[in-house]
């Protein structure tokens, strides 16, 4: 059966639905009509054996695979060696597909399948693909070997003690990267598929006794819930898993630290990874687990409990400070000691506007500041750092258009709104502090604390695939509190013996003290 | 997965009484007592707590009874279905009332202390809507909100309150007991209305995820909440003297403003103490809100409470501005404290009550 050109090849999924037929011609003729003006294919057909009556054809992506496996584990073996297989054997002719399969590929990976739809996600993959006169199976030899980056420090968490390792853009890399720490037939990792197009790779993997397992199979739906023509990035695939979009708070936390992602699975949590991005998302999350950075476990207690006490009142300050200091100028002045107040007004000495149009124009300056910058090549966006920061800064207080108060406070701010260790969690406290700001505004201290009130409303009501996500700071009774020893502060590591609330009920301990003299260090 | 959004643990309906308890009420409680007792108005407050105490077990042990239903579904099976419905209505009116009550006497005090040249309306209505928003998401959001509340909430109270200590006069709290016995119980009657907000529980115990272990927890909310109240009177009255707290509106307020906190960057305290007490009146005014919702739902069996929470607050605002001023506002509220909570804390669990166990209905708990 030869594909007329009219004759459709894709059903309505966008799958081919071109049969694989016994006879060769038939099928590089359907195969190279679906590869069409497709330039980067490479293909081949070739004679086996001595007697050159069986006849193959080769097909793959020129540069997705490995040339060396191709030329010596298939190419040689198939058209070289097999000359030097004893003709008895060669020409039992009963079955020469199983010969091929067995005995005539150098490499451990082949499959048999048996769709044309398969056929062609294996060559668009990176593997190579043989079709062999007169069956309708084709063999998948997987020969994936493409340029890629190599695996680099991570750019966006960088940690002074700890692991250097980030992930990378290939799947293959980002799955090595977890399995080389958590070396467990427990390990999971599950692999799909998302997108009609762009056929994305991405893999589940979660510790099958610790991750719930209503937690894996909600995630299973979410990703049936919706069909997309393509994934570009992990990033594109949270806000797709996401219910609640009128929150700008994020419900997945995304990672690029190997080492994150492993303690995160240890925790009964599940990691996504999604091909060509190398940021993982780990869900279920919390509020609290977006303060904890990974360094915090790498160094000693009551250093990074110190710490953790630092973000949250960062945290705090992001969101509050431009309209507490808004609200307590300009309603409440009584508030403020005496000696505060005189050097806040000296300060504000012929600058032209109210607080609030000050702190407005110097937060947008800085936003200005950041978009500017952050999209530049490095040099560059120095040089936005210190005429932006720097020499508008100064000459804006010097020509008496902003106090120097506000230069501080916004600047403060800023600096508080980057210390909290992840950057989705940063923005969102951003667009809260704009908030917070026009409520002070308006209705003074009691506007901030109707505005911080809204969004404790906001941020109890929210819940990442059904853990509370301000857990454990309210609802802690359901791990029995516990979760709140690696909350605000970082308890020893002793003491952390029990999982979060991520983890099954009956698999929750994670650290047991053994006695002296007790059998601790498995021996090689 | 974890919890729906209807059921809350026993410790967050005690962190919700504490807040719905602790709120406006103990701001002019110092006054009400010295005027009963002068300087023993401590006195009548544990007093007060205690009889509220009773109120609780009262209220628990019908709830007991009737673990899964609120009391406007039992009171229709133990006392036929048009009394089920009065009950019904006569909760969702005092629940109005209350609230409103309440929101006008709260506008009145954040307009005093933060806000003198704001119109009272913008806060009454920003507050009623923020209540309702939360309303709307359900008691388990409630919960966790309370959870949060009460430590933004306790933790700065109890500080300001330890450098308040220095400034009690001891003389002016002695000497103890001279009052007529009459006036002392009065006095705790009173009193023990301020914590009408238990009425609440009348409703709350079918939310519980263990209603039949209510009782200790409530207990433990009124105890907390009396002992609180008992040290905001003792500074309040021991700073002042009684003669002086008598005089003020807001005793507890100008109490505030007297403390002097060391090495605070906050110089008027009172403000601060507002804004923590801004916290606690969201949380009761959020729970009439919510309640009304409830009780209208149960009475009327509507397929959700939520629909009734939004007819409720134009008439909740209405009632709120009927009284002309704040001293006619807090005499509506005592009028309300004096006469009508007795009926939903006392009159009512009794009635049904004793009904049960006249016709033996519900279920009967193995220690009673």
């Amino acid at each position: 059966m030869r594909i007329k050109k009219v004759a459709p090849t894709h059903n309505q999924d966008h799958r081919i639905t071109i049969p694989i037929s016994l006879s060769l011609d038939e099928n590089i003729s359907n195969f190279e009509y679906l590869f069409q003006d497709c330039g980067d294919l490479v293909k081949r057909k070739f004679p086996i054996g001595v007697n050159k009556n069986i006849w193959a054809y080769i097909a793959y992506i020129d540069v997705m695979i490995d040339r060396r496996v191709i030329e010596e584990s298939i190419l040689e073996q198939l058209i070289v060696q097999v000359r030097d297989v004893p003709k008895s054997i060669e020409n039992t002719e009963e079955n020469i597909f199983e010969f091929i399969k067995n005995g005539g590929i150098a490499t451990a990976d082949v499959k048999e399948i048996e769709k044309m739809d398969d056929v062609a996600l294996a060559v668009l993959s990176g593997d190579t693909v043989l079709f062999i006169d007169g069956y309708d199976k084709v063999l998948l030899i997987s020969t994936k070997g493409w340029p890629s980056r190599g695996i680099t420090e991570p750019d966006t968490e960088a940690v002074v003690k700890g692991s250097k390792e980030g992930f990378t853009e290939v799947f293959r890399f980002n799955t090595v990267l977890i399995r080389r720490r958590i070396r467990d037939t427990k390990l999971k990792i599950k692999q799909l598929q998302v997108g009609l197009r762009s056929r994305t790779d991405i893999g589940l993997v979660y510790l099958e006794d610790v991750a719930k397992p209503a937690i894996v199979s909600e995630i299973t739906e979410r990703l049936n819930d919706f069909v997309v023509d393509g994934v570009i990035d992990s990033g594109m695939l949270e806000q797709l898993m996401e219910k609640d979009w009128h929150s700008p708070f994020p419900k997945i936390q995304t990672t690029q630290r190997p080492d994150k992602a492993a303690s995160a699975i240890l925790e009964g949590r599940v990691v996504i990874i999604v091909d060509n991005s190398p940021f993982v998302l780990l869900l279920p999350t919390t509020l609290n687990a977006f303060f904890q950075a990974s360094e915090d476990y790498t160094q000693r207690w009551m250093i990074m409990s110190f710490f953790r006490v630092v973000r949250y009142m960062a945290a705090f300050v992001a969101i509050a400070l431009p309209g507490l200091y808004i609200a307590l100028t300009t309603f409440h002045p009584s508030m403020i000691p005496t000696s505060l107040i005189y050097s806040f007004a000296a300060s504000r000495q012929g600058v032209p506007f109210p607080a609030v149009i000050e702190v407005i124009i110097m937060e947008l300056a800085f936003e200005l500041l950041r978009e500017a910058g952050v999209r530049l090549p490095g040099p560059i966006g120095n040089t936005i750092g210190i005429v932006g920061g720097l020499i508008i800064g100064q000459a804006v207080v010097e020509a008496n258009l902003v106090s120097p108060i506000i230069v501080i406070i916004v600047a403060v701010t800023a600096i508080s709104s980057f210390a909290i260790p992840n950057y989705s969690l940063t923005t969102a406290f951003i667009l809260m502090k704009f908030v917070i700001i026009a409520l002070s505004a308006t209705l003074g201290l009691y506007g901030f604390w109707v505005g911080i009130l809204a969004q404790l409303i906001h941020l109890v009501s929210l819940k990442s695939f059904g853990v509370p996500y301000l857990s454990p700071f309210v609802s802690g009774e359901i791990n029995e509190y516990s979760d709140l020893k690696d909350s605000i502060l970082r308890f020893p590591t002793f003491l952390l013996k029990k999982r979060p609330v991520f983890s099954k009920e009956d698999n929750r301990v994670r650290l047991k003290m053994k006695q002296k003299g007790e059998q601790n260090v498995l021996k090689k | 997965m974890y919890s729906r959004n209807d059921k809350i643990s026993l410790r967050q309906v005690e962190v919700l009484l504490i807040l719905d308890m602790f709120s406006t009420a103990s701001l002019t409680m110092p006054r009400y007592a010295a005027q009963f007792v002068q300087q023993d108005g401590w006195i009548i407050i544990v007093i007060g707590t205690a009889i509220a105490v009773v109120y609780g077990y009262l209220i628990t042990t019908l709830g007991k009874r009737f673990p899964n239903k609120t009391v406007i579904e039992y009171s229709e099976l133990l006392l036929s279905k048009p009394v089920g419905k009065l009950v019904g209505l006569l909760f969702i009116i005092k629940f109005i009332i209350s609230v409103a009550l309440e929101l006008r006497i709260f506008g009145e005090l954040v307009k005093q202390t933060l806000l003198p040249k704001t119109p009272i309306e913008i806060i009454m209505i920003s507050m009623l809507v923020l209540a309702s928003y939360l309303s709307r998401k359900g008691y388990e959001y409630r919960g966790r909100l309370g959870e949060l509340l009460i430590i933004i909430v306790l933790v700065p109270i109890i500080v300001i309150f330890i450098f308040a200590f220095p400034s009690v006069k001891i003389s002016n709290l002695a000497p103890p007991v001279t009052g007529k016995p009459l006036d002392y119980l009065e006095g705790s009657y009173l009193i023990s209305m301020s914590y009408s907000a238990l009425q609440v529980i009348l409703i709350t115990i079918p939310f519980l995820n263990k209603p039949k272990k209510a009782g200790p927890s409530i207990t433990r909310s009124i105890i907390f909440v009396g002992v609180l109240n008992t040290i905001i009177c003792l500074i309040t009255i021991g700073t002042f003297g009684h003669k002086e707290t008598i005089k003020q509106i807001w005793p507890v307020m100008t109490m505030m403003q007297v403390i002097e906190v060391p090495a605070a960057i906050i110089e008027r305290q009172d403000a601060l103490m507002m804004s923590f007490w801004i916290f606690t009146v969201f949380a009761l005014i959020n729970a009439f809100v919510y309640f009304i919702g409830v009780a209208a739902h149960k009475t009327f069996q509507t397929k959700d409470y939520y629909y009734w929470i939004l007819p409720a607050l134009p008439i909740i605002y209405i009632v709120a501005l009927l009284p002309d001023n704040v001293v006619e506002t807090q005499e509506w509220a005592l009028f309300v404290a004096k006469y009508i909570d007795i009926v939903f804390l006392l009159i009512i669990p009794l009635v049904l009550l004793f009904v049960a166990r006249l016709r033996k209905m519900g279920e009967v708990n193995d220690q009673v």
